[in-house]
């Protein structure tokens, strides 16, 4: 269940970026960096694009009936997950390695 | 798309005002949903004062004084008058309950009454329950054995496991807190509503039923069972004080029981 | 003469809004803004990923009043979403659904949501001292 994987790593996310609000460039960049963080990040990542993939695919099986519509509706969720995540993922390890 | 609003022919307008007889005491004005299939015009709400110094305690007192001294024409279900026979659902002061059991005296201010949510209007505030029966008749709501009972006696059951009914088999059917969930309102047609799935899991929990399985096979859905999203507007306008919520959840919990 | 068609009975527009509902719609709201925060969060590490000046003008951006009010939005929305969803696991595990319990558990997790928020904010702000 990612909502359960969800409390500690959203927790931590949270907390982190609280701590680098309004941080410049270096700190952040050297935050991201630390392989600790690297590895939280692409998991928080990870999990939290399935959770909204997964949450967004009910929300349109409640309100959306029209077959063709449902489909392109959720087409467009998971693509929109896929290039997002990808494109989050990629920065981190960029940054990171 | 679900439709958030009403569709153009159901869109409520003015309607008549019924000024209370003079002499009256103690004035009320209820206002009710009317609708009649006979004049295609869209619906109203006509304004009824009722003197409540010669009306009984309950809604549907008023609704009946309304129906015999001023207009005979306004359409309601009601039978028993003392909230078993689940006929006088409707939408009160902005919640579903019992016409019958509801004191007018707990409602502040005007009466505001409406046939239950989202149904196909028959008549005033009678609403249309096809769909809604006919999705408690797919449960199977009877006692399914293969087992032969034991000779000339009923099938036993322990007190303990008697006590599991208890909470589900008052259930009258009124269909109160399926016309109160928002799930049920956009996907009725494929959502079997909080009632049903009481009433599923009434059987489910029947220490003498054996299609336990068969039962969860049919509820396990992403439409059927998975459209409750635990809003809890059931459980809070029951009549009878009921919890469809956790029966749901408990059916929830039974399939993912069974597949661990 | 054919019969009209039945008009539909009105619903949303007639029930009165329950506190349970409310929550309920809420936990659905802040879950879809929540996307557009994963949207912001990667804007974010992609412009770090890019270049410092990249990097200076997210900083620049999120940091006038605007967008520090969308920021304070995506907090609670994050911070609601977290503590209504430990209420749905409890419900999950069969627990608090006496109609008494759900209504004062949204209570306790509404409250929770706001003071948390606040509070992150003002240690953010004691943090940063701006």
């Amino acid at each position: 269940m990612s909502a359960v994987a969800l409390i500690p790593l959203s927790v931590w996310l949270g907390a982190s970026l609280l701590s680098l609000a309004g941080a410049d460039y270096l700190t952040f960049t050297s935050w991201v960096m630390q392989p600790l963080n690297a590895i939280l990040l692409v998991l928080v990542l990870g999990t939290s694009f399935y959770h909204f993939k997964v949450g967004v695919d009910v929300v349109i099986e409640d309100y959306i009936h029209t077959d063709w519509l449902k489909m392109t509706a959720r087409a467009f969720n998971l693509c929109f997950v896929i290039a997002v995540s990808a494109a989050a993922t990629f920065a981190v390890l960029k940054l990171a390695i | 798309m679900v439709a958030f609003t009403l569709p153009k022919n159901s869109k409520v307008g003015p309607g008549k005002t019924h000024a209370a007889p003079p002499g009256a005491s103690n004035v009320r004005k209820f206002r009710v949903y009317r609708w009649n299939p006979e004049d295609g015009a869209n619906p109203s709400i006509d304004t009824f004062e009722v003197d409540l110094a010669t009306c009984g305690p309950m809604v549907l007192d008023a609704l009946i004084k309304i129906k015999d001294e001023v207009d005979a024409t306004l359409a309601f279900r009601r039978s028993c008058r003392e909230g078993v026979c689940g006929s006088c659902s409707m939408n009160i002061d902005g919640t579903n309950t019992l016409a019958c059991t509801k004191p007018i005296a707990e409602i502040a201010g005007d009466v505001s009454v409406y046939p239950l949510p989202h149904l196909p209007v028959i008549k005033d505030l009678v609403g249309d329950l096809t769909t809604f029966f006919a999705q408690y008749a797919s449960i199977g709501p009877w006692l399914r054995a293969e087992s032969a009972p034991p000779q000339r006696r009923e099938r036993p059951q322990s007190p303990e496991d008697r006590a599991k009914l208890d909470g589900l088999w008052e259930c009258i059917l009124c269909a109160c807190c399926s016309t109160s969930c928002p799930s049920y309102w956009w996907n009725g047609d494929r959502f079997l509503g909080p009632a049903t799935l009481l009433q599923a899991y009434r059987w489910i929990v029947d220490s003498r039923d054996e299609h336990t399985g068969e039962r969860l096979d049919y509820l396990e859905d992403p439409y059927r069972l998975y459209r409750c999203h635990t809003i809890m507007s059931c459980t809070a306008t029951c009549p009878k004080g009921l919890n469809p919520a956790k029966a749901i959840a408990s059916i929830k919990s039974m399939l993912v029981e069974r597949r661990s | 003469m054919p019969r009209p068609a039945r008009p539909l009975s009105p619903h949303l527009s007639v029930y009165r809004f329950q506190w349970t509902m409310a929550l309920s719609i809420l936990h659905r709201f802040t879950g879809v803004a929540l996307g557009a925060g994963l949207v912001l969060l990667t804007w974010w590490l992609v412009a770090a990923a890019t270049s410092p000046e990249a990097y200076a003008e997210v900083r620049r951006i999120t940091g006038t009043y605007a967008g520090r009010l969308v920021l304070l939005g995506f907090t609670f929305a994050l911070i609601y979403h977290l503590c209504n969803g430990i209420r749905h696991l409890a419900w999950d595990f069969g627990v608090g659904f006496d109609l008494r319990t759900a209504r004062a558990s949204g209570w306790v997790v509404f409250l929770a949501a706001v003071a948390l928020t606040v509070g992150a904010w003002f240690a953010g702000y004691a943090i940063r001292g701006h």
